[in-house]
């Protein structure tokens, strides 16, 4: 399904204007924009006009998802499987979904399985603001601020590894590209509940150019308590 | 529309507006709570279902979270951030707030601490408030609290250390680790304690993370300690301190202990102070250990490592170097403290060898019926804590030592929660206290939902503040708080630490004005 949604984020993507996208710096800065999928994208214009694009998809919070996500209709828990973006999504045909799925806005279902995908497209590498950005904080400013807001659960020691709230899984593909996790940061892992192989603390995860297409989830043991029944407010 | 109007036109008026039924809300003598909320009164069900229909949405549900450490404000910050009208007083005892994020966490791990800020912005929302001073059980009732409220959440935590239970416990020398605790971190109560450290070992009973932070601190050079929130009078007993040895002794064996491995690795890696090892005691381990989960996994590799491998050049310098050591003594249990000859203090324990019998998690010691005596001047006992009950109304497990619970729920008594150590015993760490207290907020939420709790508006702080203020009680704000936080940190200044505690409650009210 990753790679289902993955596929249709691309195809969408490729038909995005050159130049155009940046992301995540101050919420207040963000210009949100329908596309035709029904999907929404945060993007902030810089100086320069370049940048990345940071688009948070699918159901987690159902601020972006739209289009392929907004079916939020799967029910497996990631629990202990090694497969990236906790497995389980809905595999329906894109057909099969309602047409009503598609360029409205809906209100947002929870869903077990939900994802927090960043898919980076970087047009100048160099120039990205993103580059070096942590995780936590990019998840953070993606998002508007009441659904993120600074009581959010991860992040309780504000990225001193000291906690375990920040627990994410981190894409296979992608799992490799990490720099290995300091000492310190496996042992703040050891006492994250539904540790995975692919288990890595946001807050140490910095987001680089080689990171293009990167999912993050949450586990499920964070998301139930945050964002069950939940419903954000349009972006 | 306006009420007044209504006894003129009684079959125009809209429901909204007439007055509620006239039940009071203090009644003492309470039905069963009936499936959608009410009293359980037949004559007055029809009404107020209909005024209840009418009327639900603009209600404010009033909730009371007793106790103010990691458990209530996570439990408060759920409830706030899922409701988006739900109001959420705190109670503390203590005049100031945080529980053991301040008065547990040790001094020189002041990243834990950072949560503080998270709890801060929850305080200052406006659906929040914080009442410091009142002493639920003795100053009000939970019974009280009930009346005032449409829901009371119970997370006072465990404040009682479990006791040894043997001889020679109550010799000056012996004393429970919380208490040290309390002492450095400057809870009022254990201000007086003034430990004697004029021993040259100390032994600490039991291998939990907190059997660990009383060894660390009891061995940290001095030097280290002074730009942390230590308070000043523990400074200066630790700088005078004698200790040079102290053992960490726990009843089974290196695959039991508590502790875990960020803790372990500080202790390693202790300036000025060496590891004592018996390799003996991890004999067989290493093939032992490779189906545990990875946790445990890492936890005893570097214990092993520890214990059986060669330093470094570097590292075997430095240890051989260090004026200090600590050192880990397994399958040994507490059967004595033994007296000086004058009987005076405390001048050695009596250990009993154990043995283990069972597996996995359920492995016990036992006695072998061989002794050993190990002879020190301080004994911290930090086998484990216990909460107390808080009112003769609340149900109370004294054998687990928490409130008989279903996922948060109190049983028997409606509208009662818990939330924290004192509903899961007392273990775990700040995320683990987290995850459990937005479980209870979750299931609070439910029960609002499904009509569960009593319906109709309730008077909330209002009626406890007219009662305490009755009693003579007066509650301690959070902006009162602030104005404390902000003479610690400007007494701290000084001294270049982040805070100098104030530990005299009369002080601290002296500076509130009262």
């Amino acid at each position: 399904m990753s790679a289902l949604m993955f596929g249709q984020l691309r195809a969408h993507l490729s038909r995005v204007r050159h130049g155009a996208y940046l992301v995540s710096g101050s919420h207040d800065a963000c210009h949100g924009r329908l596309r035709g999928l029904g999907r929404r994208e945060c993007w902030v214009p810089t100086a320069s006009g370049q940048g990345c694009l940071v688009v948070p998809t699918r159901g987690l919070l159902g601020v972006r998802g739209g289009g392929g996500g907004g079916a939020c209709d799967s029910q497996e828990v990631p629990g202990d499987r090694l497969a990236p973006g906790g497995g389980g999504r809905s595999r329906r045909p894109r057909a099969a979904r309602g047409r009503g799925e598609r360029g409205v806005r809906r209100p947002v279902r929870p869903t077990d399985s939900a994802t927090l995908a960043f898919l980076l497209f970087f047009k100048q590498p160099s120039s990205c603001l993103l580059q070096g950005l942590r995780i936590c904080r990019s998840i953070r400013s993606a998002f508007p601020p009441d659904l993120l807001a600074p009581s959010h659960p991860s992040g309780a020691c504000e990225a001193s590894l000291a906690c375990s709230t920040c627990h994410v899984y981190v894409s296979e593909d992608h799992l490799d590209l990490l720099p290995p996790p300091d000492e310190r940061e496996d042992d703040m892992l050891d006492m994250a509940p539904l540790l995975q192989e692919n288990s890595r603390l946001g807050c140490q995860i910095v987001l680089t150019p080689e990171l293009e297409g990167a999912e993050f989830t949450l586990p499920k043991i964070t998301r139930n308590f945050y964002v069950d029944g939940h419903v954000p407010k349009p972006h | 529309m306006a009420p007044r109007c209504w006894r003129w036109w009684p079959w125009t008026a809209w429901p909204r507006t007439r007055p509620p039924p006239s039940e009071s809300t203090q009644s003492r003598s309470r039905a069963p709570v009936g499936l959608n909320g009410s009293a359980g009164r037949p004559a007055s069900a029809k009404y107020r279902s209909f005024h209840q229909q009418f009327s639900t949405q603009e209600q404010t549900p009033q909730i009371c979270v007793v106790g103010s450490g990691p458990a209530g404000f996570y439990t408060a910050q759920h409830l706030l951030k899922h409701h988006s009208r739900a109001h959420v007083d705190i109670y503390e005892k203590q005049l100031v707030p945080f529980g053991l994020v301040r008065f547990g966490v040790a001094p020189d791990h002041p990243e834990v601490k950072n949560v503080i800020n998270t709890f801060t912005r929850t305080a200052h929302s406006d659906r929040c408030a914080f009442h410091g001073n009142v002493v639920v059980g003795r100053d009000v009732t939970v019974q009280e609290l009930r009346d005032a409220y449409h829901a009371v959440v119970l997370s006072y935590g465990a404040e009682d250390h479990r006791g040894l239970e043997i001889p020679g416990e109550e010799l000056p020398g012996v004393l429970s680790a919380r208490a040290f605790v309390g002492w450095y971190n400057g809870l009022p109560e254990n201000r007086k304690l003034a430990p004697d450290l004029s021993c040259d070992t100390a032994v600490v009973l039991g291998q939990g993370n907190v059997a660990l932070d009383v060894a660390r601190i009891l061995l940290t050079p001095p030097e280290y300690l002074e730009k942390t929130d230590i308070t000043e009078a523990a400074l200066g007993a630790l700088r005078q301190s004698q200790v040079k040895t102290v053992w960490i002794v726990g009843r089974r064996g290196p695959l039991q202990v508590a502790f875990t491995i960020k803790e372990l690795r500080e202790m390693i890696q202790l300036p000025g102070t060496r590891p004592i090892l018996d390799p003996a005691d991890f004999l067989g381990l290493q093939d032992r250990i490779k189906e545990v989960p990875r946790p445990r996994k890492r936890l005893t590799e570097l214990l092993l490592q520890a214990a059986t491998e060669k330093p470094g050049v570097a590292e075997a310098a430095r240890r051989a170097s260090a004026s200090r050591a600590w050192g880990l003594r397994f399958f040994r249990s507490p059967q004595q403290v033994l007296p000086s000859p004058d009987g005076r203090r405390a001048a050695g324990i009596r250990l009993a060898v154990t043995r283990l019998e069972g597996v996995g998690e359920a492995t016990r010691a036992v006695p072998t019926g061989a002794v050993e005596d190990l002879p020190c001047g301080l004994v911290l006992s930090s086998i484990g804590y216990k909460s107390r009950p808080i009112d003769p109304s609340v149900p109370f497990d004294p054998k687990l030592g928490v409130i008989p619970n279903m996922e948060g729920r109190v049983v028997d008594v409606p509208g009662l929660y818990c939330s924290g150590w004192v509903k899961r015993g007392p273990t775990g760490v700040i995320t683990t206290t987290m995850t459990d207290s937005f479980v209870t907020g979750q299931i609070l939420l439910q029960d609002l939902k499904a009509g569960l709790l009593p319906s109709g508006p309730r008077p909330g702080y209002a009626a406890i503040k007219a009662l305490l203020g009755c009693r003579g009680v007066w509650p301690v704000s959070f902006s009162d708080w602030e104005k404390l936080d902000a003479e610690e940190v400007s007494r701290g200044q000084g001294a270049g630490k982040p805070r100098e505690k104030l530990l005299d409650p009369q002080e601290m009210l002296r500076l509130l004005g009262r």
